[in-house]
Order: C-alpha cells, then sequence, then structure tokens
C-alpha cells in the first residue's frame, strides 16, 4: 500500500513534469510568432528612429537648436531598440554597427555644431573689434586686409566648405601673412588677432567638421541593412516555423501518453477500492449473525443437523432440522453439487476444516448463496473425524454486489470510450437491487436547483436522459443532506413531484456524487414501486458506485481540460493555432468543393504596447480579452478567429466570393475595435491594421499567414486602423518604386524640377491677380513630365516634404524676381497633407518666409486638397490657421466638391478660397448635376464670405455661365495654358480681357 | 503631438529653450513609495546616507558641497548634479556613463564613497519592514525586486520636474514676468551663443560638449584626476577627452558651487569662466551681471511652491 503511494505520487510528479514541459514547448512555439514581429518590429523602430534622428539634426542645422531635444531623444530610442536586440540575441552586428557608427557621428554633430555656431557669432565679433583697434591705429592696408580675410573665411565657411580645398590654403596663407605683418609686443592690438585668429580657426574647422560629418551621415546604409536583416529574420523564422511543426508533433505524443497513464493510474485507485470494499463487506456478513447459523454433522452416520436459525434464514420446516448428508446435497444447485459433495466428503473423512459457496434451494423455491465453513470438533482414537460443527451464512446479496462490481471493473478501462459506463452503472444497480428504476443525474454548472441525467434505468431497459428541477423531490435531500432514503409512501412526502407519481413510485433511496473538492455535482439514486428494505449494505453499494461515477465524470472534465487546452488560447478562449489548421484545412476542402474563396486576416492591434505600459499587464490583458470579443462578435457563426499570442490575431472567413466581401466584413472588425475600450477611467483608444490575403484553396495556411502578415504591415505604413489585401507583386513593385524615388531624388537634386505658372483672372474686370505654380518634370531623356507622372510615387515620403518646400522656396524667388520687375501676382502653391502635416511645417514655412522678407507674404496661398482635410480636421484647421493669422499666408481648398465636405466642415477651416473642381466645370453647361453643384458651392462661398474660384475653364461659355451664378474668377485653357516662369510677363504683356466676360459685366452694370 | 506642438507653441515658437511641462503623476502611491525609498538611510553600508542626503530637495536638489560625503565621511570625486529635473537629461552623470536614471542608480548605491551598499542587502532591509512589503506587494504583481525598487524611485524622480519658473511663464507669453533688466540678460545670453550648448527644456542636458574648448581649462583636482578626462574614461576614445554632459542650468542658481569639480562658488564666476574658456570672449561686468540675473529667473517650483 505504501510502496503503491510512493509509486503512484512519482508519476504523477513526472505527469506535471511530462504536461508543463509539452505545454512550454507548444507555448513557446505559439509565443515565437509574437517574438518574430517584435524583432521585426525593433528593427523597423532603428531604422525609423535613425532617419528621424538624422532629420532633427537637419533641422537643428537649419537653425533650430531646441531640436537638439528631439535628436537627443531620438538617440535614447536607438539605444533602446539597440539593447532590445542585443538581448534578444538578434544576429544584427552589420546593423548595430553602422546605427553605432550613426550615433557616435551624431553626438560629434551636437559638439561640433554647437561651436560652429558660436564661432560663427564670434569670429565676426572678434574680427569688429580688432577693426576698431586698427581704425583707430589708422592701419588701412590692415584693415583691408582683414576685411578681405573675415570675407573670404565667412563666405569658405558657410558654402565652400570641403567643395574649395586650394581656397582653404589660399585663406589660412593669408592669415599666416596677415599675423606677420607685425603688430608690435605685447601690445593689446597682439591679443585681439590672437583672438581673430583663433575665432577664424575655429570657424574654418568646425565648419568642414560638420560638412564631414553631415557627409558620411547621410550615407549611411541603415535602410538597407535593415531590409536584408529583415529578409534573412524572415528566412530563419520560416525555419523555426518548421522546427516548431516537430516540437507540435511531440506535444501531441505527450498528450496521448498522458491520456494513457491517467487511465492506468485510474484503474490502480479502482482497484484499491474495490479491495477495500470487499474487506468491509466480509467484516459486515460477519456482524450479520442474523444470517448466521450453526450446523453439525455427524459423520458415521452422515446425519447433518441444523441449528434452529436454519428455518428463518433458510426457509426450512422444523423436521427438516435433521437430514441425510445425500439429503443436503440434493438440496444445493444442480451445476455445484458435484464440486461441493467431493470436498464435503472429503473433509468427512479427513476431518480437515472446508469452507464453500454454492446456491441452496429456498422453500419458496428461490436459489439463496450460501457461504458454508466448517471444522472437525471431535475427534476418534485413530485421529478420524466424530462430529464436524460450522455456520452457514446466507451471502445471496453479497453475491449479487460482487457481479455488479465485477461487471463495472470489467466495463472500464478500454471500453470507457465506447460504452456508456453510466448505463452499466444504473442498469447493473437496478438489477442487483431488484428495483425497477435507477438514474445517475448531474448538477447543472451554472444553476445549481437544475440537474440532467447522464443514464436512467427504467422497468428493464435504458431510458431517454431528461432534466428537472430539484426543488420539491427527494434528490433535493440528496443534494442537501448527503443521501436520503424513503422505505415507502415516498408520495406524501412529495406530493409536487409528478414523476414519482407519474411511475408510481413508492420507495426510494440516493446518494449524492462529489467532486475532489468535496462539492456536490450530482446524484445516483434507484427507485421501486414497491417498499424497499433498509440496508446498511445497499446503501454502501450505492456509495461505491458513487466513487466510481464521480471518478469517471473528473475523467471527462480532465479530458476536456486537455482537449480544451490542445486547442484553445487560454487567456481568450480562442481557437489556437493547432485549431485553426485544422479549421483552416475544414475551410479549404469545403472551398474546393462549392468553388468558393478562403480569406485570412492578420490583424494586429496598433498602439497596444502603449496601453500596457501606461496601464500595466493586467489591463492589457482585459483589453485582449474585450478584443476577442469583440472579434467574435463581428465575424459570422462559421467563422474562425483565432490569437497567435500578443496582440496579434488570425480570423479565416470561409464561404467568400470576392474581395469585396471580405472587406464589407473587415470593415465592421476595424470599425468595431477602434470604438472606445472602458477598462479603466479613461476609455482606451486602440485601433487595429489588418492584412489579408484570399485563395481558392490552393494555398497552405503558413503561407498565407506570413502573406497576411506583409499586408498587414503594409496597412501600418498606410497609418493603421485599415486593412490591406496582400499583392502578389507587391514585393516587386517596392523595388521598382524606391528606384523611382531615388530618380525623383537625383532629379530634384540636378534642378530637373521646375514650376509652371498657370494665370487666375478675375473675369469681371478681366484683371490677371494670380498665378498658380504648378511642378514639372524636365526629364534629360524623356522630356515634360507632368506632376501625376512622379507625385504619386513620393506620396507619403519625405521627399514629398523636400520637393513641397522646394516649391515654395522656388515660387517665393519667383515672387521676389516679378516684385523687382514691378509685377504683382499671387502664387498659389499646392501643398500635400502629409507635408501639412510634418513635424515643423509651420515653423519652415517661416523661416523660408524670413528668408525671402522681400515677397509679401499676403501674395501666397497655399492650396490644400479639400479631401485631405476630412482625416483629421482639428489638427489641420490648426496648422492652417497658424498659417493664416500668424504668417499671413491665405489658404484655399482645392478641388472643392470632390472631398465630401460637410457645411460643417467649411465652417471650421479657416480657408480664404475654395477653388471649384474642374470636373463640375467642364460640364456646366450640359449635366444639371454639375451644374446644380456649382450653384451650391459659390451659394455656400458666398455665405460662409469665401472667395471662389473655377478651375479648368476652357471656354467663354463657362465663363457666361459661371459669371451668372456669380463666380468671377477663373483659371483654365481657355483663359492661358501653365507656362515657364520666363513666359509670364510675355504672356501679361500680350494679355487683353476676353471681352465677352467684360460686356457681361456691363449688361449686368 | 504635432497638434500640442503647434498649439502651445505659439508663444516660444522661435526661443531656443522650451518650458518645463507640468508635472504628470501616474500613480500617488507609487511616487510616495518612491519617495520614502529615496529618503531612506538605511540603504548604506553605515546607515547614515539616504539618496536624499546629497541630492537634498532642500537645497536645490544637490548638497552645496564642492563634492559630497558618503558613509564614514568618504569625500566623492565629482560634484554632485542635482536631482530636480533629472529625468529631462538625456544621459546621467557628468560623463553621461548612465542612459537612465534607473542605470544611474546602481552609481551612488554601490559605490564605496557614496551608500556602499548593495541591492542584495537592500531587499534585505525592505523584507524586514512590513509597511515596505505592504506598499510592493500592493502595487507590484513580482514584489520586491531591484527592478520594481528602482521603478518606485525612478517614478518618484519623474516628479521631481521644477515647472512655472519666472522664464517658463515669460516663455508662455507672461511678458511681465521679467523684470527689464533680466530680459536683457536673456537677450545677452543669446547673443554670447550660450544658446549653442544650453538650450531646449532643460537649457542644457542633451549633447556632450568639450570642457576648455576655447583655452585650455584648469582642472581643480578632488584626489582623482580620472574623473577630468570625462567621457574619455567611458568609451576611451582620444576625441571623447575633457567632453562632458552640458548641465542643465535649470535652478541654476540654487546649485552652487559650479561644474563637474565644484570649482566655482558663485554665479558671476561660473558665467565669467564658461566666457573664457568655452566661447574665448571678454565679458563686461555688466553683461555677466546681466546673465546672472537672468539665470536666476530659470529657479522653478516644486510642488507649486518656489524652490
Amino acid at each position: 500500500m505504501n510502496s503503491n503511494n510512493k509509486s503512484t505520487t512519482f508519476i504523477l510528479v513526472s505527469l506535471v513534469i511530462l504536461l508543463l514541459t509539452a505545454t512550454w514547448s507548444f507555448v513557446n512555439f505559439q509565443l515565437d510568432y509574437g517574438r518574430h514581429h517584435e524583432k521585426n518590429g525593433y528593427i523597423y523602430k532603428l531604422q525609423y528612429e535613425a532617419s528621424k534622428l538624422i532629420h532633427n539634426i537637419l533641422l537643428v542645422e537649419n537653425g533650430g537648436v531646441k531640436h537638439f531635444d528631439y535628436v537627443a531623444k531620438g538617440e535614447l530610442e536607438i539605444e533602446k531598440a539597440l539593447a532590445y536586440l542585443y538581448d534578444n540575441d538578434v544576429e544584427a552586428d552589420v546593423l548595430v554597427d553602422e546605427v553605432g557608427a550613426l550615433l557616435s557621428n551624431v553626438s560629434k554633430i551636437k559638439s561640433s555644431y554647437a561651436v560652429y555656431l558660436s564661432s560663427l557669432l564670434y569670429f565676426p565679433k572678434s574680427a569688429d573689434v580688432l577693426r576698431g583697434q586698427l581704425i583707430k591705429e589708422v592701419n588701412t592696408i590692415k584693415i583691408i586686409e582683414l576685411d578681405v580675410l573675415e570675407r573670404d573665411a565667412l563666405l569658405h565657411a558657410s558654402f565652400n566648405v570641403n567643395r574649395d580645398q586650394a581656397k582653404k590654403l589660399l585663406i589660412q596663407q593669408r592669415m599666416k601673412s596677415f599675423q606677420n605683418m607685425g603688430f608690435g609686443v605685447d601690445s593689446y592690438t597682439v591679443s585681439l588677432v590672437q583672438n581673430f585668429v583663433k575665432h577664424m580657426q575655429s570657424l574654418l574647422l568646425h565648419s568642414e567638421q560638420v560638412s564631414t560629418l553631415n557627409q558620411s551621415l547621410l550615407v549611411n546604409k541603415v535602410t538597407e541593412l535593415t531590409q536584408v536583416l529583415i529578409n534573412s529574420n524572415n528566412e530563419s523564422f520560416d525555419q523555426a516555423l518548421v522546427a516548431a511543426e516537430v516540437v507540435k508533433k511531440w506535444f501531441y505524443a505527450a498528450l496521448f501518453l498522458l491520456a494513457f497513464v491517467v487511465i492506468i493510474l485510474w484503474r490502480t485507485r479502482q482497484n484499491i477500492h474495490k479491495e477495500l470494499l470487499e474487506n468491509a463487506k466480509m467484516l459486515n456478513i460477519g456482524l450479520k449473525s442474523a444470517k448466521q447459523t450453526q450446523f453439525s454433522v455427524n459423520v458415521k452416520p452422515r446425519r447433518v443437523v441444523l441449528g434452529k436459525l436454519y428455518s428463518s434464514v433458510f426457509g426450512f420446516d422444523s423436521k427438516e432440522f435433521d437430514l441425510s448428508v445425500d439429503d443436503w446435497l440434493s438440496n444445493i444447485h444442480v451445476d455445484d453439487r458435484a464440486a461441493i459433495g467431493i470436498t464435503f466428503n472429503a473433509s468427512l473423512e479427513t476431518g480437515e476444516p472446508f469452507e464453500l459457496d454454492y446456491r441452496w434451494k429456498s422453500r419458496d423455491k428461490t436459489w439463496l448463496w450460501v457461504h458454508t465453513v466448517g471444522q472437525t470438533v471431535e475427534w476418534d482414537a485413530h485421529q478420524l473425524p466424530i462430529k464436524i460443527a460450522g455456520i452457514s451464512t446466507n451471502v445471496t446479496e453479497r453475491k449479487r454486489d460482487e457481479k455488479v462490481l465485477r461487471i463495472l471493473a470489467e466495463s472500464n478501462a478500454s471500453k470507457t470510450y465506447d460504452t456508456n459506463i453510466f448505463q452499466v452503472v444504473v442498469k447493473e444497480l437496478a438489477l442487483s437491487q431488484g428495483v425497477k428504476y435507477g438514474f445517475i443525474a448531474r448538477i447543472d454548472d451554472e444553476n445549481v436547483n437544475k440537474v440532467e441525467t447522464l443514464a436512467v434505468w427504467a422497468n428493464g431497459d435504458y431510458s431517454d436522459n431528461f432534466s428537472y428541477n430539484l426543488i420539491g423531490t427527494p434528490c433535493h435531500d440528496i443534494v442537501n443532506y448527503e443521501g436520503c432514503f424513503y422505505p415507502h409512501s415516498i408520495q406524501q412526502n412529495f406530493p409536487e413531484d409528478a414523476l414519482l407519481v407519474e411511475l408510481g413510485v413508492v420507495s426510494y433511496m440516493g446518494v449524492p456524487l462529489k467532486d475532489g473538492n468535496n462539492n456536490i455535482i450530482g446524484l445516483i439514486s434507484i427507485m421501486d414501486d414497491k417498499p424497499m428494505v433498509e440496508s446498511a449494505k445497499r446503501r454502501q453499494l450505492l456509495s461505491s458506485l458513487a466513487t466510481r461515477v464521480e471518478s469517471e465524470i473528473e475523467l471527462e472534465a480532465v479530458n476536456h481540460r486537455l482537449e480544451h487546452l490542445a486547442h484553445y488560447d487560454a487567456l481568450t478562449g480562442l481557437p489556437n493555432r493547432a485549431l485553426l489548421s485544422d479549421r483552416f484545412l475544414q475551410a479549404k476542402a469545403h472551398a474546393l468543393r462549392t468553388h468558393s474563396l478562403i480569406a485570412v486576416c492578420f490583424v494586429d492591434l496598433d498602439d497596444f504596447k502603449p496601453v500596457n505600459d501606461q496601464y500595466g499587464h493586467g489591463v492589457g490583458d482585459q483589453l485582449i480579452i474585450e478584443v476577442a470579443e469583440r472579434l467574435k462578435k463581428s465575424i459570422r457563426g462559421d467563422d474562425t478567429v483565432s490569437r497567435l499570442g500578443g496582440d496579434e490575431f488570425i480570423i479565416l472567413l470561409g464561404e467568400i466570393t470576392s474581395i469585396a466581401e471580405s472587406k464589407l466584413l473587415l470593415d465592421r472588425v476595424t470599425e468595431t475595435l477602434s470604438e472606445p475600450y472602458k477598462l479603466v477611467e479613461d476609455d482606451i483608444h486602440i485601433s487595429a491594421s489588418i492584412g489579408f490575403t484570399m485563395t481558392s484553396g490552393g494555398d497552405d495556411l503558413d503561407a498565407m499567414i506570413r502573406q497576411a502578415d506583409k499586408a498587414m504591415y503594409s496597412a501600418k505604413q498606410m497609418g493603421k486602423n485599415r486593412y490591406c489585401l496582400f499583392d502578389r507583386d507587391h514585393a516587386h513593385q517596392a523595388i521598382k518604386k524606391h528606384q523611382k524615388l531615388e530618380d525623383i531624388k537625383q532629379a530634384l537634386e540636378n534642378d530637373e524640377m521646375c514650376l509652371y505658372y498657370q494665370p487666375k483672372v478675375n473675369m469681371k474686370t478681366g484683371v490677371v491677380y494670380g498665378v498658380e505654380a504648378l511642378i514639372r518634370w524636365q526629364h534629360p531623356e524623356k522630356g515634360l513630365i507632368p506632376p501625376f507622372g512622379f507625385l504619386p510615387t513620393i506620396e507619403n515620403t519625405e521627399l514629398e516634404v523636400d520637393l513641397g518646400v522646394w516649391v515654395i522656396r522656388q515660387a517665393l524667388m519667383q515672387l521676389v524676381t516679378w516684385k523687382e520687375a514691378g509685377i504683382t501676382l499671387e502664387v498659389s502653391v499646392n501643398i500635400s497633407s502629409y507635408h501639412l502635416l510634418s513635424v515643423g511645417f509651420v515653423e519652415q514655412l517661416k523661416d523660408v518666409l524670413d528668408e525671402f522678407a522681400m515677397a509679401d507674404p499676403e501674395n501666397i496661398q497655399l492650396e490644400v486638397l479639400e479631401s485631405s482635410v476630412i482625416g483629421d480636421i482639428e489638427l489641420i484647421s490648426n496648422i492652417l490657421k497658424t498659417c493664416r493669422e500668424e504668417l499671413g499666408v491665405s489658404i484655399a481648398l482645392d478641388d472643392f466638391g470632390t472631398g465630401y465636405s460637410s457645411l460643417a466642415h467649411l465652417r471650421h477651416l479657416p480657408a480664404n478660397v475654395i477653388k471649384i473642381d474642374r470636373s463640375f466645370v467642364m460640364d456646366i453647361l450640359v449635366d444639371n448635376n454639375d451644374y446644380a453643384i456649382v450653384n451650391g458651392i459659390i451659394s455656400l462661398a458666398t455665405a460662409f464670405d469665401l472667395q471662389v474660384i473655377a478651375e479648368g475653364v476652357e471656354t467663354n461659355d463657362q465663363g457666361l455661365m459661371l459669371l451668372d451664378l456669380g463666380c468671377e474668377c477663373a483659371q483654365g485653357y481657355g483663359i492661358a495654358l501653365p507656362m515657364p516662369a520666363n513666359d509670364i510677363v510675355d504672356w501679361l504683356a500680350d494679355y487683353s480681357p476676353n471681352a465677352e466676360w467684360l460686356e457681361d459685366k456691363k449688361i449686368t452694370a | 503631438m504635432t497638434l500640442s506642438y503647434v498649439a502651445s507653441g505659439h508663444a516660444h515658437n522661435h526661443e531656443p529653450i522650451i518650458p518645463i511641462p507640468d508635472v504628470v503623476i501616474t500613480s500617488v502611491d507609487k511616487v510616495k513609495l518612491g519617495e520614502r525609498l529615496f529618503h531612506d538611510a538605511r540603504f548604506s553600508s553605515d546607515q547614515s546616507v539616504s539618496c536624499g542626503s546629497c541630492h537634498s530637495l532642500i537645497m536645490g536638489g544637490a548638497d552645496g558641497k564642492v563634492v559630497s560625503v558618503g558613509v564614514f565621511g568618504r569625500e566623492g570625486v565629482v560634484n554632485t548634479p542635482t536631482v530636480f529635473n533629472s529625468s529631462l537629461n538625456f544621459r546621467q552623470f557628468w560623463d553621461g556613463r548612465a542612459a537612465s536614471l534607473s542605470e544611474q542608480m546602481d552609481g551612488p548605491i554601490n559605490g564605496q564613497h557614496e551608500m556602499d551598499f548593495s541591492w542584495p542587502q537592500i531587499i534585505k532591509v525592505i523584507e524586514q519592514d512590513a509597511e515596505y512589503m505592504k506598499a510592493f506587494s500592493e502595487y507590484y504583481s513580482k514584489g520586491v525586486t531591484v527592478a520594481n525598487i528602482k521603478n518606485a524611485i525612478v517614478v518618484y524622480e519623474e516628479t521631481l520636474l521644477t515647472p512655472n519658473g519666472r522664464f517658463d511663464k515669460y516663455l508662455k507669453g507672461d511678458k511681465h514676468s521679467l523684470s527689464k533688466r533680466e530680459i536683457l540678460g536673456y537677450q545677452r545670453f543669446k547673443e554670447y551663443g550660450c544658446t549653442s550648448c544650453h538650450q531646449g527644456v532643460a537649457i542644457g542636458g542633451n549633447l556632450y560638449q568639450k570642457l576648455g574648448f576655447f583655452y585650455e581649462y584648469t582642472y581643480i583636482q578632488n584626489g582623482d584626476d580620472e574623473s577630468d578626462l570625462g567621457r574619455y574614461r567611458v568609451t576611451g576614445k582620444e576625441e571623447d577627452r575633457y567632453m562632458f554632459k552640458v548641465p542643465s542650468l535649470r535652478n541654476v542658481a540654487l546649485t552652487a558651487p559650479y561644474f563637474h569639480d565644484g570649482s566655482e562658488a558663485t554665479l558671476e564666476g561660473a558665467v565669467e569662466k564658461m566666457m573664457f574658456y568655452q566661447l574665448g570672449s571678454a565679458s563686461s561686468a555688466e553683461d555677466v551681471q546681466l546673465i546672472v540675473q537672468f539665470l536666476k529667473t530659470l529657479t522653478g517650483e516644486y510642488q507649486g511652491k518656489q524652490l
């Protein structure tokens, strides 16, 4: 028994270890996905922060010294990302080195630039002081030399540093000869000269340093190396995936082993239990003296004398108390008789003690099981028996119980999963106890007053399971009092129990079922249509059957839990990757059969990490659970949501017929997920980026997840909170796009970009009041490329900002040139929304305006696409407002009418001008809708006191119609084509107003 | 980010200095815990030195000494920087060898001249203090760990910002918060090029610069000339010799003596030294006075009261 306990413990412990190991491997496999993305995320972050750092350094060098703060922040962010890569053994040596070099560069630039700045300040100062002294000394030659030196050094440091080495040498030579011009000894002048020289050297040295450092800063390879690293990461992750498959197989093997061991354990436990039961029963039998009786055998005459109690126990007449051995034997069941006869006769001859089990015919012709023990009590001189005495016991009931238990024992093990063990129990129980009904029931998990039967035996057959309310039934007593027994008249005790009446139940006995924590989880009971005799043994049997049933229920629960663990995510209860694979295979088969499509969607939460950081992992977990709930609710019943780990989910959509259908579903998902989460005091706002890919059944799940993952990254790059379809050509296109970007960048540097200007006129007065600046690419080979040939490529890139700045500068320069030529025109420039929203836009614009102080800010107009202001109206309004109120430029809403602006929008936008989109103007004479729209826009503009101008006016009649509607200003081919700046002067000289439009004015006047 | 930048950026758009943001407290409990830890002298080998001993909040976040005195009267090697606004520094220590406040902490705790203690010993002390144990088990799922102790102290240190100084009010648009001479002092501060290095929200603390850039600096050694080498001690690169973190000038009027060697007792002296060594510029007594007057407006508020 003791060793048995030890080995059980041992098995249990190894079992737990096995379970943990298997689970760990499995979970590890699951987490790897998250880690992979985390790694890539950090690598991308590194790249992003590096480019931001460079951007900020350039801002510092453009005069924004407070950007030192941003630079310092960027350095820390990069170090954090580097530390992550280091801590997680990401093999990124080359990238780390490159970024390290970048950081060291930045650190040097910061200090060099600071010194450069002060040198720039002090060099002219020290020159001034020296000049003052030289003027006092009236030293004209030295003054001239000083002036030349100062000018050359400043020019060189500001514009030519590192380009013109010859010039640098020349300056240094001049400086030397200047020093040698003789300033006396120990004089004040000498110290001033020294100071001047020192500041000059400092200026030259640091301007050179900053410039050199800038060069190497800009040629860093962070982006390329990042891509290389990401590619190799993806590759090794693919390999890891294969390895993970192996782990998975081992996990299943472990699970199988686990189930096997559980069964073995259970059987062992059951056997022990049975032994105990037997012992207890033997003792019981011994105590039941009422059912025992004495007998004696007189050997020589072969007579058996039965004790007085025999008659009541075995049902004999008094005359039968004394009978022959053969008569006694004839009363034994024919199957047992021969064997008993041999043993009994042998004992009579030898006097050996005996122990017999046999069936005995009672007076009412039923068979009783009898257990008889006997031994010799009198011997003769030859040691032969004279008299034998013994006790016989009626063991009929015990024999029946044994049969029940034996059947149960035989029914467990291998048959457990085939046959319903509960049915076996109720059947054998009812038969052995000779009652009509037996059943096992389990208490409902959610409603403790409700029970559900697991097996029912009635009238010699199984019956259907049913559930019923405990209150008012005898079963309620079982649950409350740990068992109950009603030998008769049960219906009077439970008048409301209709079932008792219906079945004609008279007597009832039941015991509760308990779980490992001693909580009552159900009951087992028997009922009969005749009174039942109280019997401790019967109750005992019921209890031991209860134990058997309990362990069966628990085993089921364990199996259920194991099943769940293997297929569901612990936190959210969503299917895990393993189950997803199964579902995917099913969906795939279905798709092939029905010729429909499957979509695999990769969902990744945006800005989940900050939530974790701010509120802790507890809230993070709650958020994940809530997200899981919302995902479940937003998909269709047959679709599957699975959690990959972290904040990543996979949605599997089956029976899809088109991309549009997927999009419809994903619209719902993104919308639902971006609603506020009320987990803490403030609402938490997050959103999700989703990548999805579709198949008609040909691809495998891993490949599809990878595709969806890539598309998810695109969704992130496009600004998060959206979905994006995986594009098979995407990778290829990305490379092409990169090349094109480089070309455009080069073109900008090579001065291949130029501005064309299209005049804007007031049709009513005939005055040319302004021009719109339009960008063109004068390609050396391809000729003039219009904006749509290259602007889409640079959309949402830093290059777009650079180009935007270039356009503004160019336009301002032109404004100044015209002003000098006596021409005043309002120049409008197109600003992309990305540029508008880029960090420091307002400051940048301010700086450029300061630079061209000659140009009047009110002659500059920013044209912003109406559609671009819809996104973040408040933010954009603020920026535009600042531009308008603080910088004095005016704002025009371009392409108006195509952006679905609502009235509310318009009221809040700080615009001065509305430009009616050409598409409406084009058909204004033929299309009633367009006419109505234009009319509406013009009234709207009038209502809000905004100027309005029509784009794309091509004919006289269009102009007349517009004038009729109250729109006075226009631009378009009907007035003039866009032209190079130089042509504008000539055009203006040749310009004569359109008389028809002017006439219109005369008529209305 | 952009929005707040634009919205709050109006008044001081083109100034090189940015006002200190208001203190945001995310967990009052953790701040209190950190405050207690910060001032607990049991975390030193002779039980006499707490973080607050050298970073006294009533002494401008430092201790007014040339070098601080640690356990058993041992003297440190460099001047103690203020703990106020230390979270705004891009790195900690004069030579920038710690990237974060959490990393910085290991220095004084293990330093022989400072607290001369260790984390295991600290954990032991905490484990015998029921109040600490209760707090840690309540606020941290993993209870008492080095990371959590550090976190509590960092959370506390992050609240040691000193916003609403008179100069910040000026930046935010209150043009009357400075006197004419102080405004003049600020103009001098910019004109002399001090803002090349001392700029941003902390007015410094975001770059390294060579001490003695224009003329070689004369060091006052405190027993350990190694510490005068600056960042060279960390990187071993020749170019980092004499490079130090540019210190923040916030509350500078309260943190004398100045420089890493604590060699200058007065603000006037410090300004003169900087002008000479860093800028190579002769300074008039008048300009020094004006700049000092400006520097005095950089004293901020802690817990609503002026320091």
